[in-house]
């Protein structure tokens, strides 16, 4: 897996970069802002882009930028951002401009390496992780007349599992349940919030955080 | 104000004034010293020789002839000729007196006239012509003359008489112009007198020239303080009242006697004697009076330096010359002490008087616009100092100008050369600094007291005009000052959150991410290091989210995003619903959009902390220059710990974050207030201006 890694903190840059090197990455390259990044991605035919959200030079979204024109431009290259806090506009904007082959995850989930490896890998094969934070801030918002109140505990979990990114077969294994049961549970939550079913994975993401973000308060 | 400019020649004028009182009382003993011994030369009609003067007159002969002999007609003619009233007709004494001339043919046609002392005047006709007769006692002919044949002199074919008529219609005519133009009461006064002699004068007419003779003396008071703005200096008040006093008693002496007075000749001789050296010395008095006085005017008139000071030095040289003739005149021939000569050329004195009268008060207004100038200076409205002060200066040439560092600017701030003449330069000062100077002719630096009263005018509205921009100056400095410190922590709350952000945490999550890979590596060669390693990881990563929460609290870094997706962060955040609606277009300082913010967590604050509020509004609008942002909860109404609408005096627990608030809303113009909302809850609403 041909990997760019942006980021200005050298630190984390190298820390990342060795990281991902020990787990079978290929990493062609590091960056410290998203300045000729558009060319690097050319350069080295990279496959994924492991980005910070924050960086030089005003300290505000130029990772998200520079993430949206690669998705733009280059539609095949997977993107993984990181952001040193949540911010679920910017989550649900990237998802909504396209839920395949993204990611968007608080910095500090690389400290949990496997987990982090693994959304990395699936990011790349053309999945989608959003950071848990960010989908419990929006299933956990505060409403009046909250649609959410008729999911049980469990589908809740689900949901928010699935909404994460995450198959019905990792649902399945992280919760403990029979596949069944999961896809018993998706059918009675796009039920309860009155979705359609999506038959992707990525694309039920999306449907998910757009109707999770629409909610009234 | 004094308006005689000349100290120095003062103690003169007091010498000067002092010897006219001295010559008028010496003049009086004198007159009476000398002419007392005339009372001792007896006239007795019955023993000759008499003396007999004739006077033809050819107006009175002609009219004379014109009235046909009539008595009553004559004896109009003598009552103008003479001041003594023809106490008698006596048909019978003029045979006696003719045939006591002797040698004269008694006529029918002629009268005699003779009081009871038996001075005698014989009116007759001579060869087409009257011939008054006196008769007197030798020695004393000339002032019998003068006194009671004042009007009849020859003056080649024009009678004095016509001169007088023009002259007094002249003097009336200036007099009613200089008064109707407005030269205040003193002006009307004078012109009323004076006109009402010149009339009495005119017509004979008794009461109205008895009374109006008091015009002379009057039109002299009031020529002395018209002149003079406050009281005048005592010797201008002595030499008035002396030359008023004489100028007027020998005519009360005549007019009191009016014939008891003269039971024997003696009496007439002796009371002539004296009212003629009265007579003299009044007419000295009044003349000197006079003098000093034109004196006077003419050097305040050359002082000034507007147009109309060549009318009023003009009427003063005029009254001078006009009342120095008389007094020569007098003093060559008694009879010439002609009251109503005098009285015209005080009458031209008068007019010079109001002319200056004119000049105080149009000064006087020009002062009141100055005032009111002053008032409109400090009304903020906009007056050309210059054009006042010159218009209250009389002097065309004024210019104000202000200091500016080394040089000298005008009101368009164009640099000004002060000119190197220093009587064409007053500098003004406001707390002994120089900040601006009046430029103005060498006349007007004459009269030092006007100029000063201009000058204070204009360092008034100087001093109020500094004072004004030094506070707006100060209040400025306040005001950016404030922004500033609040600027300064705004900046340094962000650069805090950028240190915690960009710099510890990510060092701490670097470690972090180094110590999970070692702990990875350790897990299958030394068990217990990777399990003790488990525990450090963990401790990190609640340091990485307090450092996050602690920065957050310090400034949300989705400011950087916008205001209202920093309110969105907040709604959802929030532990009760909230709402947040509207946007603003307008591109507004970060430091507004982090007071706005900070509005915003203090009403959420309180909703959820003291109002028990189900659900709160956020609503962000914008007005033509102005940002709303209110927020609107359903709970129990207000609770900031301070009265509704009020600024927390004393900052307690509750009050402490809404002063902060506060401040940091003021530093950008903004204002806040809060209360009841229609229908329950609180409404909390602030403002803040910002550029379209």
């Amino acid at each position: 897996m041909r990997t760019l890694i942006v980021d200005d903190s050298v630190l984390l840059r190298e820390g990342l970069a060795s990281l991902l090197a020990s787990r079978g990455f290929d990493v062609v390259g590091t960056l410290p802002d998203a300045s000729g990044l558009t060319d690097a991605i050319v350069e080295t035919s990279a496959e994924l882009v492991v980005l910070d959200i924050r960086m030089p030079p005003t300290h505000t979204t130029e990772g998200l930028v520079a993430a949206m024109e690669i998705r733009r431009s280059h539609p095949a290259v997977a993107v993984l951002l990181l952001s040193q806090y949540v911010e679920t506009g910017d989550a649900v904007e990237l998802i909504a401009a396209g839920s395949e082959r993204v990611g968007y995850l608080l910095k500090d989930r690389i400290t949990d390496v496997d987990d982090f490896v693994d959304v990395a890998r699936r990011v790349a094969g053309g999945g989608t992780a959003i950071d848990p934070t960010v989908v419990a801030r929006l299933i956990g918002r505060q409403r009046r007349n909250d649609p959410l109140d008729a999911l049980t505990e469990r589908e809740r979990d689900v949901l928010a599992r699935m909404a994460e990114g995450r198959s019905n077969i990792a649902i399945a294994r992280r919760l403990d349940l029979t596949e069944r049961t999961v896809e018993s549970h998706v059918r009675n939550i796009f039920t309860k919030l009155d979705l359609l079913p999506e038959p992707d994975d990525h694309r039920r993401v999306r449907a998910v955080l757009l109707h999770l973000r629409s909610l009234a308060p | 104000m004094r308006l005689t400019p000349a100290v120095p020649a003062r103690g003169t004028l007091r010498w000067l004034a002092a010897a006219i009182v001295v010559l008028a009382v010496g003049a009086t003993v004198t007159a009476r010293l000398t002419l007392s011994p005339v009372a001792t030369d007896l006239i007795d009609l019955t023993a000759p020789p008499y003396h007999s003067t004739e006077f033809p007159d050819r107006n009175l002969s002609d009219a004379m002839l014109a009235a046909g002999g009539d008595d009553a007609a004559v004896e109009r003619l003598l009552a103008r000729l003479t001041p003594f009233a023809a106490s008698e007709i006596d048909a019978t004494a003029f045979d006696d007196v003719a045939a006591a001339l002797g040698g004269d043919t008694p006529t029918a046609e002629g009268i005699l006239v003779r009081d009871e002392t038996g001075a005698s005047i014989l009116v007759r006709h001579g060869d087409q012509r009257l011939v008054v007769s006196v008769l007197h006692p030798v020695g004393a002919p000339d002032r019998i003359d003068g006194l009671l044949l004042e009007p009849v002199f020859e003056l080649d074919d024009v009678t004095v008489a016509d001169v007088e008529l023009v002259l007094l219609a002249a003097a009336m005519a200036l007099l009613v112009a200089a008064g109707a133009a407005g030269t205040g009461g003193g002006g009307y006064t004078a012109a009323g007198l004076v006109s009402g002699f010149a009339l009495g004068e005119v017509t004979g007419w008794e009461p109205v020239q008895s009374l109006a003779i008091l015009a002379v003396p009057a039109a002299l008071v009031i020529t002395t303080f018209a002149a003079h703005r406050t009281r005048p200096p005592w010797w201008v008040v002595a030499c008035t009242v002396v030359a008023a006093a004489l100028s007027v008693a020998p005519v009360l002496s005549v007019e009191l006697g009016d014939g008891e007075a003269f039971g024997h000749l003696i009496t007439v001789e002796s009371l002539v004697g004296h009212a003629v050296a009265l007579q003299r010395t009044a007419a000295a008095a009044a003349t000197a009076a006079a003098l000093l006085l034109a004196l006077s005017l003419v050097r305040t008139g050359l002082a000034t330096s507007d147009r109309g000071r060549w009318w009023r030095i003009g009427g003063a040289l005029g009254g001078c010359a006009s009342i120095a003739g008389v007094g020569v005149a007098g003093a060559i021939d008694p009879g010439r002490l002609d009251l109503t000569v005098s009285g015209w050329a005080v009458a031209a004195l008068t007019a010079a008087a109001l002319g200056r009268l004119g000049q105080l008060v149009r000064r006087h207004r020009d002062l009141t616009g100055l005032s009111s100038a002053v008032a409109d200076l400090a009304a903020g409205r906009s007056v050309e100092l210059a054009t006042v002060i010159g218009r209250a200066l009389d002097d065309d040439t004024v210019r104000v100008v202000h200091r500016r560092g080394d040089g000298w600017v005008d009101a368009t701030g164009v640099t000004f050369d002060l000119p190197t003449d220093p009587h064409r330069v007053t500098r003004l000062a406001v707390e002994g600094e120089i900040v601006g100077a009046v430029v103005h002719s060498t006349a007007t630096a004459a009269d030092p007291d006007r100029l000063r009263a201009a000058c204070d005018a204009v360092t008034l509205s100087l001093a109020n005009e500094r004072m004004a921009a030094q506070i707006r100056w100060q209040l400025d400095e306040v005001r950016a000052s404030r922004q500033r410190i609040v600027h300064a922590e705004e900046e340094a709350r962000e650069r805090l959150e950028r240190d915690l952000h960009d710099g510890a945490q990510q060092r701490l999550t670097a470690a972090m991410l180094a110590l999970r890979v070692a702990q990875r590596r350790a897990a299958d060669t030394h068990p217990e290091l990777a399990g003790a390693l488990a525990p450090i990881g963990d401790e990190l990563q609640r340091a990485i989210e307090e450092i996050r929460e602690l920065a957050r609290g310090v400034r949300p870094a989705v400011l950087g995003r916008g205001l209202r997706a920093a309110l969105d962060e907040l709604a959802e955040r929030a532990p009760l619903p909230v709402t947040v609606a509207g946007s603003i277009a307008t591109h507004v300082p970060a430091d507004v959009e982090t007071a706005a913010y900070f509005v915003v967590t203090e009403g959420l604050t309180n909703a959820v902390r003291h109002a028990d509020a189900g659900h709160v509004e956020i609503t962000l609008t914008e007005e033509t220059g102005t940002i709303v942002v209110r927020v609107d909860d359903d709970g129990r109404g207000p609770a900031f710990g301070v009265a509704a609408g009020e600024r927390p005096a004393v900052p307690g627990h509750a009050g402490v974050g809404l002063t902060g608030l506060f401040d940091r809303i003021d530093a950008h113009g903004g204002t806040m207030t809060f209360g009841p909302r229609p229908g329950g809850g609180t409404t909390l609403t602030a403002r803040f201006p910002c550029a379209p």
